[in-house]
């Protein structure tokens, strides 16, 4: 990872979207804490309902996705396409997981008859999860196109900008559940 | 080249946004807007007491809606660098724009025809307040569509010098996807996904006003170049 | 690199059964920041990235992270 200094990772246009993604789940989560502090007695309560195994299992599939996604970046770097294809496609595995895994759970709840508008805190729950599952398929998509992109024999160096935006928004979509976790699955 | 035509109606998008906030933040005065959760009497009271500049507000405000259309065109016109031939996304974009125009002059004649006999039964007067405010944040279909396919045409041009930077193109659609909060208003009539709230109506709202002065920047940058160029 | 993220991240994972919910939240926090600003630096490679970006990022961490202890602390009764 011998980076000049002053590199932008990927194109600069991504990270309008990364940092305005940031700002925007960071307002959810300080609106989440805010109605929290109203209510504490429920928030604890429903929380008590969630699975964290899910949550913790799915949070360990989120790391090892991006760990797999920077050893790519790094492969791809190295002009070892292929090999960079490879660990983009355990990422992706990882994301089919976290996706397996919250169908598991959404559908667990659903049938304990938990829903969006049983109270606030599962509002939340559904809402803050279901956008975050939704960067995840979108991330998903990115690095089933970053496969394709770097299985190509035309694969070159100038397609590393790509490479490194299509990472750096797989790697938002791990920070997002690196706090999602926590606040709603684990704050007491 | 038409620039004069362009620049005017780059400049309808700044009037309409001045005209919109004089008439429906200060005149009417509906923002912050009236809880979802108040009762009948309490929302016919908002427009008992505050008739004539309600009235007035709106009549604005309905003016200012109409000035969007020169401004999606403009829009439209520069996309249309882009795809040439064969513009589809520039066409969606004015389809959806044209219905954007609805989204923001019919709520608010609902809540004119609720100031026009403000004395009628409360109940009545509620169900227009509710369906002009529903209409107005919910329906966040037009706008998606609209910044969704501004940012697809941005992506799609290759050229080596390219209509708009692509960071416009990654902006539009984050503007796209944080629109689509205010589809959650009609479960909830407390807290942050109500019309109210600041995840389905503050965010959206800002983001929205906020996506003009970007826009207007870059269009009038735009603009003057094709000028040059000419 | 890997090493410690893996152990920040099992720490975090391990519940904690305590009494003192404050203390726990806050360490929670804490450890989930702390991993961000490493996600941010290490993964996205932003601590090669312009000073702006760096700081923007952190600006953004230290923000959030204390908005919601804050928030946290007013909301919750004591212990």
């Amino acid at each position: 990872m011998s980076q000049t200094k002053n590199h932008v990772p990927g194109e600069v246009g991504i990270w309008v979207f990364i940092l305005g993604d940031m700002l925007v789940f960071g307002l959810f989560f300080l609106v989440f804490v805010y109605y929290r502090g109203l209510d504490v007695e429920l928030y604890r309560q429903s929380q008590a309902a969630l699975n964290q195994h899910y949550g913790a299992f799915n949070t360990l599939l989120l790391l090892a996705s991006s760990w797999f996604v920077v050893m790519a970046v790094e492969n791809a770097r190295a002009a070892s396409g292929k090999q960079a294809a490879k660990l983009f496609s355990l990422a992706l595995l990882c994301g089919a997981g976290f996706g397996a895994v919250k169908f598991i759970e959404y559908s667990e709840k659903l049938a304990a008859g938990i829903t969006i508008t049983s109270n606030d805190f599962f509002m939340y729950y559904y809402i803050f999860t279901g956008l975050h599952l939704l960067h995840v398929v979108i991330g998903m998509g990115v690095l089933t196109f970053l496969i394709i992109k770097a299985r190509s024999p035309q694969f070159q160096a100038s397609d590393m900008v790509l490479v490194e935006s299509g990472a750096s928004f797989w790697h938002l979509v791990d920070l997002l559940w690196i706090i999602l976790f926590p606040l709603l699955y684990l704050m007491k | 080249m038409n620039t004069k035509s362009q620049l005017l109606c780059a400049w309808c998008g700044i009037a309409f946004l001045v005209l919109f906030t004089i008439g429906w933040v200060f005149l009417a005065r509906f923002l912050p807007p009236p809880s979802p959760a108040l009762s009948a009497n309490e929302v016919a009271a908002i427009y008992q007491q505050n008739t004539g500049a309600i009235r007035f507000g709106l009549m604005l405000a309905m003016i200012a809606g109409g000035l969007t259309a020169p401004w999606v065109a403009v829009i439209a016109n520069q996309m249309k660098r882009i795809e040439g031939d064969s513009p589809v996304l520039t066409y969606t974009m004015l389809v959806a724009g044209a219905a954007g125009i609805l989204v923001l002059v019919l709520p608010v004649m609902a809540w004119t025809v609720a100031a026009f006999r403000p004395d009628r039964d409360p109940e009545l007067i509620m169900l227009l307040n509710d369906f002009g405010w529903i209409f107005f944040v919910m329906t966040f279909s037009p706008f998606f569509v609209q910044n969704m396919v501004i940012g697809l045409a941005i992506f799609a041009d290759k050229s080596d010098a390219p209509v708009f930077p692509r960071w416009l193109g990654y902006f539009n659609i984050w503007v796209a996807i944080l629109l689509v909060p205010g589809g959650l208003i009609t479960f909830f009539k407390t807290g942050p996904f109500a019309w109210d709230g600041i995840i389905a109506f503050w965010l959206p709202l800002v983001i929205f006003f906020g996506w003009f002065l970007v826009m207007f920047q870059v269009l009038l940058k735009n603009i003057k170049q094709q000028a040059l160029a000419a | 690199m890997i090493a410690t993220a893996l152990s920040w991240w099992l720490g975090a994972d391990s519940p904690f059964f305590g009494e003192n919910s404050f203390a726990i939240t806050t360490g929670l926090m804490l450890i989930a920041f702390t991993k961000i600003r490493f996600v941010i630096r290490y993964f996205m490679e932003v601590r090669h990235a312009p000073v702006a970006l760096r700081l923007v990022c952190d600006v953004w961490v230290v923000v959030i992270c204390g908005a919601i202890l804050t928030l946290y602390g007013l909301g919750s009764p004591a212990g």
